[in-house]
C-alpha cells in the first residue's frame, strides 16, 4: 500500500473512530485534556506504524491497544514526575445535578488503579473477553481476571449501596 | 453492590451524554507524523553518514600502509631499457630432488662385489668370497714385476 492509500485510510478511520476512541480514553483517565493527548498519541502512532502492523490484528484492536498502553505508561511517567493532570479547576461551579452525580463516578473510577480501570473499561465497555483484554494489555488471562475482580472490589467500597441510585441518575441525566 | 452490568450501564449512560468536540482533527495527526517521518530520515541519514566517516577514520588510523620511516629519494631518469620476464607457467615444472653426490668414476664392479674404496683398482684383488663371477682367475700382476711362480 501506498503512502497516498493510507493516509487516506486512515482518515476514514479517523472519522470513523476517533470520538470513540476518546471516549474510552475519557473513561481511563477521567478528563479530557488528558484523554485528548492520548488519543492523539495513539493516533500518531497508529499513523507512523503504517498499514502493516496494523493490517496484523485490524486497526480497531491495534488502535484500543495503543490507547489502553499509552494511558497505562503515561500514568506510570505521571506518577514518576509525582504531577496529577486535572481537567478542571475543582472550583468551577456545577449547574446541573446530572453532571455532579457524574462526577462522583467519575472520582471513584478515579481512585481505582490505572491497570483495573483498564480491565474495566475493556471488559465492559468494549465487551472485550478475558483473552482479548489480556491480548490488549499484553498480561495473562489470570491476571485479567485478578485485576477486573480488584476494579470492582473498589468501585464497590467506594460507592457503596449508592451505586444504583447514580446509575439511575446518570441515566435519567444521558436521556436529557 | 457493583455488577458488571452495571458497570456497563453507566458507561453507556456516560457516553450518550459525552458531546464535547474533539481538540484535533486528522490533518493535525497526519503533519505530526509527517514531521516525526522527516526526523527519522535524518537522524537516519545523519547517522549513516557519521558511522561512515567514522569507519574511513578509523581504517586510515589503524591499518598498517605503506609508509616508511626514511623518506624515499625520488626515482632517477628513465634507461629506457625494458626487461621482458617470460611469463610464469601455468602448470609449474615438478619439484626437482637435489642431486645426491655423483661418483664420477662409474663403477664397473659387478653386484655383489664391494666396490674398492681406494688406490688402483688392478692392486686390489677383489675379495673372494668364493660365489663371484670372477672366482679362479688369478691375480694380475703389475707391469715390470716378475710374475711369481706359484710352484
Amino acid at each position: 500500500m501506498t503512502d497516498l492509500n493510507w493516509n487516506v485510510e486512515f482518515a476514514e478511520h479517523f472519522a470513523r473512530s476517533a470520538r470513540s476512541m476518546r471516549f474510552t480514553a475519557y473513561l481511563l483517565c477521567g478528563n479530557y485534556p488528558e484523554a485528548e493527548d492520548v488519543v492523539q498519541s495513539a493516533f500518531l502512532k497508529l499513523y507512523l506504524a503504517g498499514p502493516g502492523a496494523a493490517r496484523r490484528e485490524g486497526l480497531d484492536a491495534y488502535l484500543r491497544q495503543i490507547v489502553v498502553r499509552t494511558f497505562i505508561t503515561e500514568r506510570r511517567r505521571v506518577r514518576w514526575r509525582r504531577e496529577r493532570l486535572v481537567g478542571d479547576p475543582p472550583e468551577l461551579p456545577e449547574p446541573d445535578p446530572s453532571t455532579e452525580v457524574r462526577i462522583v463516578l467519575w472520582q471513584a473510577l478515579g481512585s481505582v488503579p490505572a491497570r483495573q480501570r483498564a480491565v474495566l473499561v475493556l471488559r465492559y465497555w468494549h465487551d472485550l473477553s478475558l483473552e482479548d483484554t489480556a491480548a490488549a494489555l499484553g498480561c495473562s488471562v489470570g491476571t485479567v481476571k485478578s485485576q477486573g475482580n480488584r476494579g470492582l472490589a473498589a468501585l464497590r467500597r467506594r460507592l457503596g449501596p449508592g451505586f444504583d441510585e447514580l446509575r439511575m441518575e446518570v441515566r435519567r441525566g444521558a436521556g436529557r | 453492590m457493583v455488577r458488571g452490568d452495571d458497570l456497563r450501564d453507566v458507561f453507556g449512560a456516560l457516553h450518550a451524554a459525552d458531546d464535547a468536540d474533539l481538540g484535533f482533527d486528522v490533518s493535525d495527526v497526519v503533519r505530526a507524523g509527517e514531521r516525526v517521518r522527516r526526523g527519522r530520515r535524518a537522524a537516519a541519514a545523519a547517522g549513516s553518514g557519521f558511522a561512515t566517516a567514522a569507519a574511513v577514520v578509523v581504517a586510515i588510523v589503524l591499518l598498517p600502509g605503506e609508509r616508511s620511516p626514511t623518506p624515499v629519494p625520488p626515482a632517477g631518469p628513465a634507461t629506457g631499457t625494458t626487461t621482458s620476464t617470460p611469463a610464469p607457467s601455468a602448470d609449474p615444472a615438478p619439484p626437482v630432488d637435489p642431486a645426491p653426490p655423483v661418483d664420477p668414476a662409474p663403477s664397473t664392479t659387478p653386484p655383489g662385489v664391494p666396490a674398492p674404496s681406494s688406490g688402483p683398482p688392478l692392486d686390489v684383488p677383489p675379495a673372494s668370497s668364493g660365489d663371484g663371477p670372477d672366482e679362479g682367475h688369478p691375480p694380475i700382476a703389475p707391469e715390470g714385476e716378475p710374475r711369481a711362480d706359484p710352484s
